[in-house]
């Protein structure tokens, strides 16, 4: 009997994070979208009914997640019961809340539930009550899973993972399936309306399923043709890939369409400024919380040297005509330049500092930043709560993108597909501009990190003493960190000023350097591709699931708990970070865009050898 | 024969403790010269002072016979040709051997920002010759194969080895060691005994050993200063030092140098202090 | 002797630069706006009593900040949410109260705060001990980001709980006519909720600086601030002391969210950020891990912000400078950071073994 307590106590615990859930509202707010639906006939017309809703998902993956953690490796009956009954306990407390709730609400003078608890609405109840069997049955699932191979385990989880993301994310597909001419007539058998058919569920968890499976039996044996090729020729595969990636890249506003495009350009901006944090908190360990200071400040010289309202528009040299504003390009160097030397000043505060030190004064001067920004005294220069209005549109005259181009007159030697590029301003140029900002920072990150100052930052981030022992000056390589990801920012900064015609002191607040720390992180902190990785996760889902733009920063906090809880190193850590936290692992698969400076060490010193013998 | 490091009246206070109090000491070039003392005599201490990660309250401190170090900051005192290990051996972990070495070597490579992103030529040359030089010293110290490994995944002995080779990475032209042969058996402590003449007579550099261990001392050193309380209370030859009654008083106590002076008597002999040293005089 | 680089140069140009600059501001401000009469000392003592009460709240929640950060050397992101907690949860004990009609008379009021106060201070703490335990103690050993990280990770997932479930609209607390109304010290009003948080706030912290000088659970939380390792060979339970902490920080951090709740009347899911950031601010100002430092540099911020706009920034010429405000708050805590990094009183954390 004593077995089984955990198991009772789990499932109430269970059950009281999905009451939690409830009321928080996420479980209400979900209801809206169904995972897998199916038709049914109601009065004589076909009527999609949903089989899998996103509220029941998260409920299954809460009671299957939970469950699995109590389980032992090979569980035996003794334990399936237990965890049937754990679903059970689960199901009880969410049935008791819903028969007790709208009772606690009866009370006299008018109290109600919902008055304390606002999302203790009739819809929560319903929602609440479908769950009666869902949580047994994710436990016996999680039992069952338990005997399964841990390759086919795995294969499954991906499959599953993709029917749940492709469900959720059902009515983009729909979108990006249209804008490519796809007809609807092909894809019904798959999606219909905002969620997958049951066939589309089954071919998509098969699919995803069977390619995980084969990747990894099949992985290994790449790996070894791979190696016992010459390294020349994996120079040639690399060059290959990276092409591949580059046409793939290019070619992916014209698939992605206008909507999708401005999601990409999001994830961009903060790429970008990743890439730039990354080299101070992931190369060289120093916490800048105040990272959005630069951002703002590229946003604003843009800004006062472009708009044609700005005062530097507006002054003149005494006798003279007007200033005026300045074109984009001629404006971006400046723009950079002053967030190089804005990071070099305010480094030099902080060089002393301790790193929570350093983290809360850094945040400090991202606050004073954004005050200045927003004060009445600055208002002449800055615009204060008004903003910064009218910045003109990037113009790229020497590239048109459009086959259209001869027809509208445009006369260019570039000309690529069917989007004019100098036309109204469109989300696809801007993607462009932000693409090759993030491949320059990137190329300068990647450069840098196998340099002697991608050294220094380390054996700085290592041990600072020691470092300085080493003849390592403190001074100047904590300022080109500073400085060089403040250029990074600064450079976000100057295309986003653009970008949103009129730039405001809100935009630039402290959640948007939380933001980036936490995209570097649960992406892989100091490493390249796990930027990228953490941006597409922490800024590009999040766009793509607008309708729950409520529950963001609350996931986002659940995000970053779990994860320093259990990969501290992210997704994909660099080699480095996932040396730092996890001592006891051999040698590391880690990201493959950054190897170690020395290459394969041996055979640099048998090479060396060689050459002196 | 110029003194490579002249020490006057180093003085070192924390609140009301003098850790170093006049400590003054002239190093020759070419030696091997140890520094040695009961636990707490501030030794270290004064190692710290050497290479400015402290600053002395009172004292000059000249090397090279030209350069003040007093007051200058550390990376300026590495770059100027001082060196130094630690006695808790601080590497650093998460980097491998090879990167440790290099970085060792920041202060000698000059490629600017530009050189680096752009992979000019000279950026180029300079970073394969780094790597030439940081495998040629792994190969030095004997851990040619251990390249790629973790700082703090290399035993105790290969990571003292590659703490020093770090050290020689900054082209020193005098080196501190802080107890390298800390938690060493004897057979560990003659390699490495040989391995400290090797850079004393392959490389020209000047040793200045922190050691514990009496019998290592002895053999190896061709100068020692002791300390105790903080000031130096003798220095010579190893012979002289052996039989010098403060040394070993500061030891052993007063008890002991009666003993001693009691069953000793004779001029050859054996020394009353830390282990017996079996083979005083080699220098 | 001593050749510095530029870097050095430029961080040496810059402090005497600003060291000049600030010396130009609190000599000039001050001669120009008392010169110019706007305020009389009316005035002035009113902005100072309100500094006072503001700094008493930032003094409160500050213990919190530097207790944990004493103990554990890490910034709790998350303590202004267990101050947000406390109010918040104290609200609904106030309006239940207010609802069936217990707040109306002084002794039934004196109860009721009493009650308001004791059920926030449970929320609080329940919250700050289940930080410590969930998201904290597992990462007691990882590298100083990790925590930190989890702690703002924690402060969002708070905020935005509370959001979730209580809505994201302000809750107004109940007036309470015992507090309304202010006292006369010769021609100067005070009003009640100013004297009664700055008397409950020293009440508050001078016991527990006596708590943790003289009494066995304080002393045993000084030597797991030393050294927790030791410590536990001391036979401490340093797990124990370490929620214990947490429970003492949270709970002075729920009576400051009431105190709060009364003078300014309102609760809102993010009202903990600003006042935790000014809190941890005030802490570092007094020295980090000092308790007397915390309550110093508390009061200290709190009647900088309040006097510095009027005082200095008017008097220089700057239009609306309540604005500037936190700039004034954070550029503070900078200059303390820079010219003396020990804070006011100095700190008491543990040497880190070199």
């Amino acid at each position: 009997m004593a077995v089984l307590t955990p198991y009772g106590r789990r499932g109430l615990i269970v059950g009281g994070v999905i009451v939690f859930l409830g009321l928080v509202g996420l479980l209400e707010a979900f209801s809206t979208r169904s995972i897998i639906n199916v038709l049914r006939t109601a009065g004589g017309k076909p009527v999609a009914v949903t089989l899998l809703s996103l509220p029941e998902l998260l409920a299954l993956i809460v009671a299957f997640v939970a469950v699995r953690g109590l389980l032992p490796a090979r569980p035996r009956a003794l334990d399936a019961f237990g965890a049937v009954g754990c679903g059970a306990a689960a199901s009880a407390v969410t049935a008791a809340f819903v028969r007790l709730g709208p009772a606690l609400g009866a009370g006299g003078d008018g109290f109600q539930l919902r008055d304390v608890f606002i999302h203790a609405t009739p819809e929560l109840f319903e929602v609440l009550g479908s769950f009666a069997w869902h949580l047994p049955l994710a436990a016996l699932a999680a039992v069952a899973v338990a005997f399964v191979r841990p390759d086919v385990r795995r294969a499954v989880a991906a499959g599953a993972v993709a029917v749940a993301l492709v469900g959720v994310l059902s009515d983009h597909v729909t979108i990006l399936l249209d804008h490519n001419g796809v007809p609807r007539a092909s894809t019904a058998w798959f999606l219909r309306g905002k969620s997958l058919t049951v066939a589309g569920a089954a071919t998509l968890f098969g699919g995803v399923a069977a390619l995980r499976w084969l990747g990894e039996r099949f992985r290994p044996v790449a790996d070894r043709r791979l190696a016992a090729r010459p390294a020349r020729d994996r120079r040639w595969l690399r060059r290959g890939g990276i092409a591949l990636a580059g046409v793939a890249l290019i070619a992916l506003p014209r698939f992605a369409g206008s909507y999708h495009s401005e999601v990409l350009n999001q994830v961009g901006l903060f790429v970008l400024m990743g890439l730039g944090l990354n080299i101070v908190v992931g190369f060289a360990g120093m916490l800048d919380l105040g990272y959005v200071a630069f951002f703002a400040l590229g946003a604003y010289t843009m800004g006062v040297l472009t708009s044609p309202e700005s005062f530097l528009a507006a002054a003149t040299v005494p006798g003279g005509p007007p200033v005026g504003p300045v074109g984009f390009w001629l404006a971006l160097p400046v723009c950079i330049v002053v967030a190089v030397i804005a990071g070099t000043l305010l480094g030099v505060p902080v060089l002393s500092l301790r790193g929570d030190y350093l983290a809360i004064v850094t945040l400090g001067f991202g606050e004073i930043i954004r005050v200045l920004a927003l004060s009445e005294w600055l208002r002449p220069f800055l615009g204060g709560s008004l903003g910064l209005k009218r910045i003109p549109p990037i113009k790229v005259p020497w590239l048109a993108i459009g086959d259209g181009c001869a027809a509208r007159g445009i006369d260019v030697p570039l000309c690529i597909y069917r989007v004019a590029i100098d036309g109204p301003d469109k989300p696809q140029k801007l993607f462009y501009i932000l693409l090759a900002g993030c491949v320059v920072a990137a190329f300068v990150a990647l450069r840098l990190k196998d340099s002697r100052h991608g050294r220094a930052w380390m054996a700085l981030r290592e041990d600072e003493d020691v470092a300085q022992a080493m003849g390592i000056d403190l001074v100047r390589t904590k300022l080109m960190a500073f400085a060089i990801g403040a250029a990074f920012s600064g450079l976000s900064g100057a295309i986003f000023a653009p970008k949103l015609v009129s730039i405001f002191p809100h935009s630039f607040n402290l959640l948007i350097s939380i933001n980036i720390l936490a995209l570097i992180i649960v992406g892989g902190m100091g490493s390249i591709p796990g930027v990228i990785v953490g941006a597409l996760a922490l800024v590009g889902l999040p766009e793509l699931l607008r309708e729950f733009a409520e529950y963001r920063l609350w996931a986002y906090g659940i995000v970053l708990v779990v994860m320093m809880l259990y990969r501290p190193e992210g997704m994909i850590p660099s080699t480095a970070t996932l040396r730092e936290l996890r001592p006891d692992d051999d040698a590391p698969p880690g990201d493959v865009a950054s190897p170690s400076p020395a290459g394969p060490g041996t055979a640099v010193a048998a090479a060396g050898a060689e050459a002196r013998a | 024969m110029s003194a490579v490091l002249e020490a006057r009246h180093v003085t070192k206070r924390f609140g009301g403790l003098t850790a170093v109090d006049d400590m003054s000491l002239a190093i020759p070039e070419g030696v091997i010269y140890s520094v040695i003392g009961p636990n707490g005599a501030g030794k270290t201490t004064f190692f710290n002072c050497l290479t400015g990660f402290y600053l002395p309250e009172e004292g000059q401190i000249e090397f090279d016979g030209r350069h003040r170090l007093d007051g200058r900051r550390t990376d300026q005192i590495t770059r100027l040709g001082i060196a130094r290990t630690y006695q808790n051996i601080r590497l650093f972990p998460n980097l491998t051997a090879i990167e440790n070495i290099l970085v060792g070597q920041h202060s000698h490579l000059h490629a600017s920002l530009w050189g680096v992103i752009f992979r000019t030529r000279a950026a180029r040359r300079e970073e394969a010759a780094a790597l030439d030089e940081a495998c040629r010293l792994l190969d030095f110290v004997g851990l040619s194969g251990d390249g790629d490994v973790l700082a703090k995944h290399l035993a105790y002995g290969d990571q003292r080895r590659l703490e020093i080779a770090r050290a020689l990475a900054t082209k020193p032209k005098l080196l501190l060691l802080d107890e390298p042969m800390a938690g060493m058996n004897p057979a560990e402590k003659d390699t490495m005994i040989a391995f400290i003449r090797r850079l004393r007579d392959a490389l020209g550099i000047t040793i200045l050993l922190i050691e514990h261990d009496m019998k290592v001392v002895m053999t190896i050193s061709d100068g020692i200063s002791v300390m105790d309380f903080g000031r130096k209370i003798a220095e010579g030859r190893p012979a002289a030092i052996q039989r010098d009654p403060l040394v070993i008083e500061a030891y052993l106590g007063r008890g002991a140098v009666e003993a001693v002076a009691a069953a000793d008597g004779g001029a050859d002999g054996q020394a009353a202090s830390g282990d017996r040293p079996t083979s005083p005089d080699e220098a | 002797m001593r050749r510095s680089t530029t870097g050095e140069q430029l961080a040496t140009a810059m402090r005497w630069l600003t060291a000049i600059a600030v010396v130009g501001v609190l000599i000039y401000g001050p001669f120009q706006i008392l010169r110019s009469g706007k305020y009389g000392p009316e005035n002035w003592i009113a902005f100072v009593i309100f500094g006072l009460s503001q700094g008493s709240l930032y003094a409160l929640i500050a213990l919190g900040y530097t207790l944990v950060y004493g103990i554990l050397r890490m910034i709790n992101f998350a303590h202004g949410e267990v101050f947000m907690s406390g109010a918040y949860i104290g609200f609904f004990a106030a309006d239940a109260l207010n609802r069936a009609g217990r707040l109306d008379s002084t002794g039934g009021a004196l109860l009721g705060l009493a009650v308001i106060t004791l059920v926030a201070v449970a929320g609080s703490t329940t919250i700050a001990v289940l930080l410590e335990r969930i998201a904290y103690r597992p990462l007691r050993r990882a590298p100083r980001l990790v925590p930190l990280i989890t702690a703002i990770g924690a402060s969002l997932f708070l905020q935005y709980t509370f959001s979730g479930l209580f809505g994201s609209g302000l809750r107004t607390y109940p007036t309470i006519d015992l507090l309304k109304g202010s006292f006369r010290v010769g021609s100067v009003p005070i009003l009640k909720v100013h004297v009664l948080v700055f008397v409950a706030a020293v009440g508050l912290m001078t016991a527990l600086y006596l708590f943790v000088q003289r009494t066995r659970a304080g002393r045993a939380m000084r030597a797991v601030s030393e050294d927790k390792d030791t410590a536990a060979l001391m036979g401490i339970n340093v797990d124990g002391v370490i929620v214990q902490t947490f429970m003492l920080g949270g709970a002075l951090a729920g009576v400051a969210g009431v105190l709060h709740a009364l003078i300014y009347g309102q609760v809102v899911f993010n009202m903990g950020f600003q006042p935790g950031l000014k809190a941890f601010t005030a802490a570092v100002l007094g020295g980090i891990g000092n308790v007397p430092g915390a309550m110093l540099g508390g009061l200290f911020l709190g009647v900088v912000e309040s006097l510095g706009p009027a005082l200095f920034l008017e008097g220089l010429g700057i239009p609306a400078p309540h604005q500037l405000k936190d700039a004034i708050a954070f550029s503070l805590l900078v200059l303390v950071l820079v010219f003396r990094p020990t804070g006011i009183l100095g700190e008491r954390v543990a040497e880190k073994r070199a």
